[in-house]
Parts: C-alpha cells; sequence; structure tokens
C-alpha cells in the first residue's frame, strides 16, 4: 500500500510546491487557497494510506511474488442489481430542477429522495 | 477475485435465460452494464453536439447569414461546447474506465457497485436538464460553456435555460466526482495478487490521474455553479462587481476547474493508445515507469496553468503561468517518446485501432504545437478569442476524444459484444475522419490569424475569410459522413457476427484473459502475473 500512499502525497508535495511559488510571485489569494486546499487534499488520503500501509502486512496486491490463491476467499459482497440508485438519482435531480423554478417545485424530489434514501438503507441493511 | 466453487456435475435445474429488459437496465449495478451505459449515452450525445456543430458551420458558411439568429447561434455552440466537454468526453473516458479498469486489475466489480450506478443516472439525468433547457420560452443557455460573470448573471441572461444548465451540470459534475472515488478505491483495494501498482497497465494509471484530477477540481467548479446560483436567485452579489463582487473571481474559479477538466479527459485516451501501441507492434511498452511519472507531472502541473485561459485579463501573473504552460510540453513530449519507442523495431500491424491511434499521435501533435504557440503572452495576445484558438482545442481534444475513443471502440468492441468489426469499413471510417477533421479545423487556424474572433454567428465579407469557412464547412460535412461507415458497421456485425474469441489481438492486459463478453464477476480463473503483461506471459512462455 506504499505506492497508493506516495502517489497521494506527491500530489500533495506538487500542490505544495505550486502554492508556495504562486504566493511568492503573485500574492493573489483565490489561487493560493485553491492550491492550499488541493495540498491538504493530497495530504490526508496521503496520510491515511501511510499509516495503514505501515499497520498491515503487504497485501497480496502489493507483492510481486503473490500467488493467485493467495487472493481466495470472498473478496466482498457485490449486489448484483438495485433498483434505489436510480431513485436516488432522479430524486436529486428532480430537486435541482425544482430549485430553478421555485422551491415547492422541489417537493416531489425531496419526497422521491427521502423514499430513496430508506429504500436503500433497507436494502443494504438487508444485504450485510 | 471472486472464490470459485467447482463447475456442478448435473445442473439442478436448467439455468434461466438472463433478462435483458428495461427493469434490468436499470437496475443493474454490474460495472460492465453501467460502463456500456456510459458509453452508448455518450456517444447519443456526441451526436446531438455533432449536429449543432453541422448548424454553426452551415451558418458560418457564407459571411451575413441569417440562418440562425444571434440568440440561436448563442445556444447552439454553447450547448455544443457544453455536450462535448460534460456529456461527451468526460463520461466515455469514465465509462471506458468503469468497463476495462475492474477488468485489467483483475477484480470482479468495482468498489461501490451502487454509488457507480447512482453516478451513471446522476450524469443522465444532468444531460437531460440541459438539453431541456431548449424547450424553456427563453431558449437554452447562451453565455458559452465557461459561462464567464457578468454574462451569466439574471440580469443579462434571464430565463430558466441558464439555471437549467446550472443544474445540469452541477449533476453531472457530482456524478464525476463519485465516478472518480469509486475508481481510485477499485484501484486501491481490488487488484488481483501479484498486481502491483507497477504492474497495472498505463490505462489504468492514467484513469488513476485522472480521478484524482476529477476529485480535486470538479468540487471547485460544483461550488462556484452554487456560487452562481446564489446570484441569480438569493440575491447575493458574489460576483457582481457594482456591488463590489469580484466577476474575476468566476474566471479563476472556473478556469482552476476548467484546465484539470482538459486533462482529465486527455489523459484515459493517451492512456488508450498507450494499451494500443504495444499490442499492435508486439512489444512492450517502452518506458513504463517514464510513462506513470510524465503522466503524473501532467496531472500535477494541469492544476497550475489556469490562469493561461484569460492571459489578456491583465491582472495575471503571466511570467508563471507561461512557464507552467510550457512545462506541460515536457511530459507530454516524453508521452510521445515512449510511443515512438514502443512502435520502433516492432512488428507493426495496421489494424483499424492502431491506425485510429496512430491518426491521434499525428494530430494531437498538431494541437500540442498550437499549444506551445499559445502558452507564449507575446503570441497569444495576438490571436485571444480568434479562430485560431478554436482549432488548437479541437485538433487536441477531438484528437484525444474522437480518435483514441474510436481506437477503443474498434480495440475493446470485441471483448464488450464478443462480435468483431470490419477492418474494411473501419478505415474507410478513419480516412473519412482524419481528411473531414483536418479540413474542417486546419483552416480555422490561418481564419483566426486573419482577424475573425469566435462565438460570433456572422463574418464581414471583407475580412477574406469566406472562402477558408466555406472549406471548413466542407469539411464538417465530411465529418458528418464520416460517421454513417461505422454506423454500418455496427449494424453489419450485429446481423451477421463473426465471433471474436477470447483474445481477437493477441492482447496484453488481463481483460483478454477472459471470455468475450466477460461473465458475471468477470473471471472464472486468473493467470499468473509476473510482469505488467501477464496475458502475454501466458501466451508466450519462455
Amino acid at each position: 500500500m506504499k505506492v497508493e500512499a506516495y502517489t497521494f502525497l506527491s500530489v500533495a508535495a506538487v500542490m505544495a510546491i505550486l502554492g508556495l511559488i504562486y504566493w511568492f510571485t503573485s500574492y493573489e489569494p483565490t489561487g493560493t487557497t485553491l492550491l492550499g486546499v488541493a495540498t491538504v487534499f493530497g495530504l490526508l488520503p496521503g496520510i491515511y494510506l501511510l499509516r495503514q500501509s505501515r499497520r498491515i502486512e503487504p497485501r497480496p496486491e502489493d507483492r510481486t511474488d503473490a500467488k493467485g490463491a493467495e487472493g481466495a476467499g470472498v473478496v466482498g459482497s457485490f449486489p448484483e442489481s438495485s433498483v434505489w440508485p436510480f431513485v436516488l438519482a432522479g430524486g436529486v435531480a428532480l430537486t435541482g430542477v425544482g430549485l430553478v423554478f421555485g422551491l415547492w417545485a422541489s417537493a416531489p424530489g425531496v419526497l422521491l429522495l427521502g423514499i430513496a434514501f430508506v429504500g436503500a438503507s433497507l436494502e443494504s441493511r438487508s444485504t450485510h | 477475485m471472486t472464490t470459485l466453487a467447482p463447475p456442478p456435475v448435473t445442473p439442478a435445474a436448467p439455468a434461466e435465460p438472463r433478462r435483458q429488459g428495461l427493469l434490468d437496465w436499470i437496475t443493474s449495478t454490474d460495472h460492465k452494464v453501467i460502463g456500456k451505459s456510459y458509453i452508448y449515452t455518450s456517444f447519443v450525445f456526441f451526436l446531438i453536439g455533432g449536429l449543432m456543430a453541422e448548424l454553426i458551420r452551415t451558418q458560418l458558411s457564407s459571411p451575413n447569414n441569417t440562418l440562425l439568429s444571434a440568440e440561436a447561434y448563442d445556444q447552439v455552440f454553447t450547448v455544443h461546447g457544453t455536450i462535448m466537454m460534460f456529456l461527451y468526453a468526460t463520461p466515455l473516458a469514465f465509462g471506458l474506465g468503469n468497463y476495462f479498469v475492474p477488468l485489467m486489475i483483475g477484480a470482479p466489480d468495482m468498489s461501490f457497485p451502487r454509488l457507480n450506478a447512482l453516478s451513471y443516472w446522476m450524469y443522465l439525468f444532468g444531460g437531460v436538464t440541459v438539453l431541456s433547457g431548449f424547450l424553456t420560452a427563453g431558449g437554452a443557455a447562451d453565455f458559452t460553456w465557461i459561462a464567464y460573470a457578468p454574462l451569466s448573471n439574471a440580469v443579462h441572461s434571464p430565463g430558466s435555460g441558464a439555471d437549467l444548465w446550472i443544474i445540469g451540470i452541477g449533476l453531472t459534475g457530482i456524478a464525476t466526482v463519485l465516478s472518480g472515488i469509486n475508481i481510485i478505491t477499485t484501484i486501491f483495494t481490488l487488484r488481483a495478487p501479484g498486481m502491483t501498482m507497477f504492474r497495472m497497465p498505463i490505462f489504468v494509471w492514467n484513469m488513476l490521474v485522472a480521478s484524482t484530477l476529477a476529485i480535486m477540481a470538479f468540487p471547485v467548479f460544483t461550488s462556484a455553479l452554487a456560487l452562481l446560483f446564489c446570484d441569480r436567485h438569493l440575491g447575493t452579489h458574489i460576483f457582481d462587481a457594482s456591488k463590489g463582487g469580484l466577476p474575476i473571481l468566476w474566471q479563476n474559479l472556473f478556469w482552476f476547474f476548467g484546465h484539470p477538466e482538459v486533462y482529465l479527459i486527455v489523459l484515459p485516451f493517451f492512456g488508450v493508445a498507450t494499451q494500443i501501441f504495444p499490442v499492435f507492434s508486439k512489444r512492450p511498452v517502452f518506458g513504463y515507469k517514464t510513462l506513470v511519472l510524465a503522466t503524473l507531472l501532467i496531472g500535477g502541473l494541469s492544476v497550475g496553468v489556469w490562469a493561461h485561459h484569460f492571459f489578456t485579463y491583465g491582472g495575471v501573473l503571466l511570467p508563471y503561468f507561461s512557464a507552467m504552460s510550457l512545462l506541460i510540453a515536457v511530459p507530454t513530449g516524453i508521452k510521445f517518446f515512449n510511443w515512438i519507442g514502443t512502435m520502433w523495431g516492432g512488428q507493426l500491424r495496421f489494424d483499424t485501432p492502431m491506425l485510429w491511434s496512430i491518426g491521434f499521435l499525428v494530430t494531437f501533435l498538431l494541437g500540442g504545437m498550437s499549444g506551445v504557440i499559445l502558452a507564449m503572452p507575446a503570441l497569444n495576445f495576438d490571436v485571444h478569442d480568434t479562430y485560431f484558438v478554436v482549432a488548437h482545442f479541437h485538433y487536441v481534444l477531438f484528437a484525444s476524444t474522437v480518435f483514441v475513443g474510436a481506437a477503443a471502440a474498434y480495440y475493446w468492441y470485441p471483448k464488450m459484444t464478443g462480435r468483431m468489426l470490419r477492418e474494411g469499413w473501419g478505415k474507410v471510417h478513419f480516412w473519412l475522419t482524419i481528411i473531414g477533421f483536418n479540413l474542417t479545423f486546419f483552416p480555422q487556424h490561418e481564419i483566426g490569424l486573419r482577424g475573425m474572433p469566435r462565438r460570433v454567428a456572422t463574418y464581414s465579407p471583407d475580412l477574406h475569410v469566406t472562402f477558408l469557412n466555406r472549406l471548413s464547412t466542407a469539411g464538417a460535412y465530411l465529418l458528418a459522413i464520416s460517421v454513417l461507415p461505422f454506423f454500418w458497421n455496427l449494424w453489419v456485425s450485429w446481423r451477421h457476427p463473426i465471433p471474436a474469441g477470447d483474445d481477437p489481438w493477441g492482447g496484453h492486459t488481463l481483460e483478454w484473459a477472459t471470455s468475450s463478453p466477460p461473465p458475471a464477476h468477470n473471471f472464472t480463473s486468473l493467470p499468473p502475473i509476473r510482469s505488467d503483461r501477464p496475458v502475454w506471459d501466458l501466451t508466450h512462455p519462455q
């Protein structure tokens, strides 16, 4: 998992370097803020992954000599099908389109969102 | 890898034929179904956007033309740009990523299948929302795809078409971020044993960097859209100079997203080309690690160049942005050397995917050269907002999204459907496209140098660009015709299928180790992974 960590840390490093050069050459706040936030974006997953990589043994996918059998076992549960993503997306879209025409127009979308939240939560409880 | 059980000797009941109905499609969380939905939907949007391009070119075929009113012209080119960037190029890239990233790393599915489905539906609904603007009284959004303040405020762009544009693009933006998270997690957690990061196909690396860019760039844009929506509806004055707001803030926010967006579109297609060159040269990819490094560098630098889109604004730190923009040419050049190095001394086969990839190489190089010109402020000031810029970005974006998009279609269609496409029609498609494309966009360099501004519905005959514009329009019509052989090809392959087999091209990467089309959860067994091209190792034992 080290390479994964260093990938994100390199993002942070590049953003920090760009941000520093940018600030000390332009003193322009918008871009500097954005580059600063981008640095944090690289740091957060980078540090998390680095800590994880120190805590666990290298996984079979991190070792060049791993055999196929080492990956045997349940990888995870993958749902065959679910209607809730469709309903949820419909709810988000209807809510958004409703906002264009006035708050009241969002009501059907919000209702659909609510149904989707309940449906999706119940589904994940029953499958796990 | 999924757990494998020995196949049952006597099945208890005859297997039910798999349903392929509408409900099946709506509820599917299989990354292959979603990937295909992405690819087909983006192609439909491409055709709609292409029709709009034909309208634009028809309007410009003679000076002072009145085919389209100025308002209609503004709407058509705005939605053309919006469709091609947000509803064609980005989703096509992520659709290919959706379908092939899990296959290439030996995973059974994406990490979050339901989130994946959510992304697709939000993209589709967002796209329909943008297009629905044409049905409103005031028409669709007409403030260009970059929606500069103050043009995009409630005074200059009243009407719900503009609002629907904001909401629709916001939806697709969120969808792209969710897809990006999903792809990164899949790459980090679902690789097969032995598939280390430095054995992943370059396409997977490029999807990783593109997804990272998506997570970095899109939230900035979505927030900017939310601010714009507040300005239009809730009485804030964030981008309103007359009330102490900052219009330039929009430009900064937009292009801080907009430039990484260009690279998050281009990088996946670079990745596809990097898969195709080695297979059709019968060589391993030349300089694997430098390609990875170049991809990371392009991704990193692309975040630092945003203001080169508005050099002429006056308040921009020219040396910084010019230097950064010129620097991007270095990693891109490294990639070109690697692609040529891969082909050098190989046994080249000019099948359709290879032909399209080489077409991309040549075309993108021209676009890159004009990019270097535009990166220099002294030259940029002269051609800013002229057709020279239009020519430049069509060379770059058309080369990657359409040429490599077509290469991907011919390369992976057999894997996705189990049927081959006809080589002959593929070559007709290619030659019509490359001739039509250059006829359309090469004259636009000169049109720009003669001073014709972009985004203007008419031009005067005194500008001496009429002939060049007609050439360009003729090319656009040829481009429209060039899609027909592709349709014919799809039809023929559907009616008279030639079975593809598992590995029709002699591929190197894991997607060729499973059946065509792959079964649910992708693999029944995986070959040992000992290099970045496990299938080649399997078929060429030492």
